[in-house]
Order: structure tokens, then sequence, then C-alpha cells
């Protein structure tokens, strides 16, 4: 023993006696801190989660609705890419391990990229939401001469100074009857909005409203015209309208503040981001480390372990928010 | 293990700096491109399940939780490598997977509203 309490003046770390479990458990007091934080970790994440469980409980038809917006696609791509950067981790931590510094290098290299990858497939997601708009306008019916009531909701094509143009739906907004809810901006989706529009454009909604003069055959080619443009809509993405800005009421986009669903898809969304962006910067201490040629096999283990539990929280974020 | 430890202190010319440059730690054998292989099954099976047109809402939960589950559990027995800790490391996790389970139950209350939970609370 060329090294012991008499050269260092205490027992070095790995030599010491656990505390907790006693003589013989080899547990190093790192690991035991990771867990430990990760265990705090769990009760944060499950506290949001279970407001989510509240929320969706009690509006289960905002949800429902809502979440038909969610990209499915992108979401399932980002749930594999989330998935290879774990593994790629555990091949960092095996490489590290096994003191292989080249190896280590390569594949924490790949993890951080497929968390960028990750980052900005999630970019291209709140910009999706945060470019939909709901709008509420008040336009004067050309024939008619009466003010009307519409509400539009699509993406965003151009934000011009003077009008918006929008790639949607529109419906009327009929005065509120006795013993309906109120019309509500908050509540309204891509598919309330199309289902009211196909309904208002059915024919015989349009029977009613059409008045062709000539009336027979013209009559009965109008109807078809607004049937077949009433199917079109629970097809297609929506048509091009184009919204005077001074006519808007209400404008809102698909952020937190659109609705409960909303609020919860970007605070559970939100938080687990934060939690990528903190493991890319670990992830990056690591790999500078590694170009200059040190090998820390104990920390990349600990930041491997937070890292699997990000991919953890994301294997049940994505189908509670995506698929069910 | 204490000897490889021992022997990786003894190797060390230069104490301080055992962090950075140290002998091969002892690791574990673990197929992870298997794992891998798992998970991305394990996914796609979670995505093809949502298409299939059920009758109940609850029976797509539930089977969209119990593959969430099996992948987390793949996730942590061998990517965090759960299947060769000790006992303190279970006991840790176990406390706030106890408390996650007691918070959960006691949703119960505010999320049913059907029938069934009637029968215990009558108006």
């Amino acid at each position: 023993m060329s090294e012991s309490i008499l050269d260092h003046g205490y027992i070095p770390e790995e030599h010491a006696p656990d505390p907790v479990i006693g003589h013989g458990d080899p547990t190093p007091p790192g690991k035991i801190a990771i867990w430990l934080f990760l265990a705090s970790e769990i009760m944060f994440f499950i506290a949001i989660l279970a407001t989510y469980i509240i929320f969706r409980s009690g509006s289960p038809k905002i949800f429902a609705e809502h979440a038909l917006i969610l990209n499915k696609l992108l979401a399932g791509i980002n749930t594999l890419v989330l998935i290879g950067s774990s593994l790629t981790m555990a091949l960092a931590v095996d490489a590290a391990q096994k003191n292989n510094r080249k190896k280590l290098s390569v594949f924490l290299a790949i993890t951080i990229v497929c968390a960028f990858g990750f980052m900005l497939i999630k970019y291209f997601e709140y910009k999706a939401k945060l470019t939909h708009h709901t709008i509420v306008a008040t336009e004067v019916d050309a024939t008619t001469k009466k003010p009307v009531v519409y509400v539009y909701d699509g993406h965003m094509i151009e934000k011009g100074d003077k009008a918006y143009k929008i790639e949607g739906f529109r419906a009327r907004i009929d005065p509120d009857k006795p013993g309906e809810l109120p019309f509500n901006i908050h509540w309204m989706s891509e598919k309330s909005v199309k289902e009211l529009a196909a309904m208002q454009a059915s024919p015989a909604h349009a029977a009613a409203m059409v008045d062709v003069p000539g009336g027979g055959e013209a009559k009965e080619e109008a109807k078809a015209e607004v049937k077949s443009a009433g199917h079109d809509l629970t097809e297609s993405h929506g048509e091009e309208w184009t919204i005077d800005k001074s006519k808007i009421a209400q404008d809102i986009t698909y952020g937190p503040w659109k609705n409960i669903f909303f609020a919860s898809y970007f605070t559970l969304t939100g938080i687990h981001g934060i939690h990528v962006l903190g493991g890319i910067i670990a992830l990056g201490i690591l790999l500078i480390q590694s170009f200059r040629g040190k090998v820390f096999a104990a920390q990349t283990e600990y930041v491997g372990l937070y890292w699997h539990f990000v991919d953890l929280v994301w294997i049940f974020l994505f189908p509670l928010l995506y698929l069910i | 293990m204490d000897s490889n430890s021992a022997a990786a202190h003894g190797h060390g010319h230069e104490p301080e700096e055992a962090h950075g440059v140290s002998v091969p730690m002892p690791h574990h054998h673990v197929n992870y491109l298997a794992v891998f292989g798992t998970l991305v099954v394990l996914t796609i099976v979670t995505v093809s399940v949502t298409f299939i047109h059920t009758e109940s809402e609850l029976v797509k939960i539930l089977i969209a939780l119990l593959i969430a589950s099996i992948k987390a559990t793949a996730v942590a027995y061998y990517f965090m490598h759960l299947k060769f800790e000790g006992k303190l490391i279970y006991l840790i996790m176990i406390v706030p997977l106890c408390l996650c389970i007691l918070l959960i139950c006691a949703l119960i209350p505010d999320v049913m509203h059907g029938p069934l939970f009637n029968i215990f609370f009558r108006q």
C-alpha cells in the first residue's frame, strides 16, 4: 500500500465503505447522486403529467379535437431519433469504460447530432402551431349588404400590412341560440370550423340559401357545386382566404394561450425540450474533453443515465400527446 | 470489483490525473443493437395501433400505455444498466415509483365520471 491514509489524510473514495448499505457495496457516490437526481426528476414529471390527466379528463372534447392538428409523422420520426441517440449514448458509455477515446468521440458526436435533430424537428412543429391562426372577422355580404361574422382557421401564408392571407377553412358564426354554449374562439379547432363549414355548405342548407335566377336546372347545378365543395372541405387542407386586417375582431394562434390542450402540450414538450438542451451541454463538455484526449468513464456513464431518462420521458409523452 | 479498482489505483502514476486517463473500467455485455431494434419495432406497433378503429377509447389508451411501459422498462433495464445494479439503486427508484402510483390513484375520483364510479359515490 503505497498510498494510504498516511499519504492523503483521508480514505480515498473508492476504498471507503458505502455509508448507506454498508461494507461491500461498490456503488460509487456519483452514481447514487445521479439516481437520486433522476428520482426527483420522476416526481417533477409525474406532477406535470398529473395536471395533464386532470385537464384531459375535464375537457375531453377540446383534447380530442385539437390533438388532431399535431403532426404524428414528425413526432414519430423524433421518437426514432431519440431512441437512436439513446443507442449511441449507450455505446459511448461502453467505449468510455473500455477507454476507447476514438469510439467515444464518434458516439458522443452522433448523440449530439441526434439531439440537435430532435430540437430542429421540434422547432418546425412549434412553428407550424404558432403560424396557425383562428380569426374572427366581420364582413359585409356582397348581395344582402348585411354584416356577417366569419371564423377562419388555417395557416398564415402571407402576413401583409393591410391583409392576411391564410390557407384553411371558413365558417359563418350565427347568433347564439338559447341552450347552446356561446361562441368562444379558444374552443374552435380546425376540425370544428371544417365541420361547421361543411354543414353550412350542405345541399339542404344551400337550397334554402342559394337563390339562383332562372330556377330549375341552374339551381340543381348550383346545389351540386355546393355539394362537391362541401365534400372537398372534409378532404383537403382548405382554401386560400384573404382577410382585411381592419375587419378582424379576434385573432389567436395555436400557442399555449389558445386553450387548455395547447397549454398542456407546450408545457410538457417544452420542459422535455429544456431537458434535451441541458443534455446537449453535458454531452458537449464530454465531447470537448474527449477531443482534448481525456476519457471520463464515470462521468460519461452519469450523463448517459440522464440522457436515457430524457428518452424515457419522451417514450411516455409521445403516445399521450400525439397518439391517444 | 474491489481488486479491479485497487489495481487501477496502483497503476496511476500521477494521482491528481486519475480522472483523465485511466485503466478500462469494468463494463457490461449488453446487445444494445437488439434493444434498439425492439424499441423501434414497439414504436412502429404503437403508431399503427392508433390507426386501427376500435369502439373503446379506453382500450387504445391502455394498449399505448402498456407498450410505453415495456419500452421504458427496456430502456431502464438495459440502457441504464439497471440489470447490473445493486439493491441501493433499486431502493432509490422504488420510492418515487410508489409515490407516482399513489399520486395517480389520488386522481381517480377526479378522472372517473362514468357509471363505474357512481357505485362508490352516489348522489
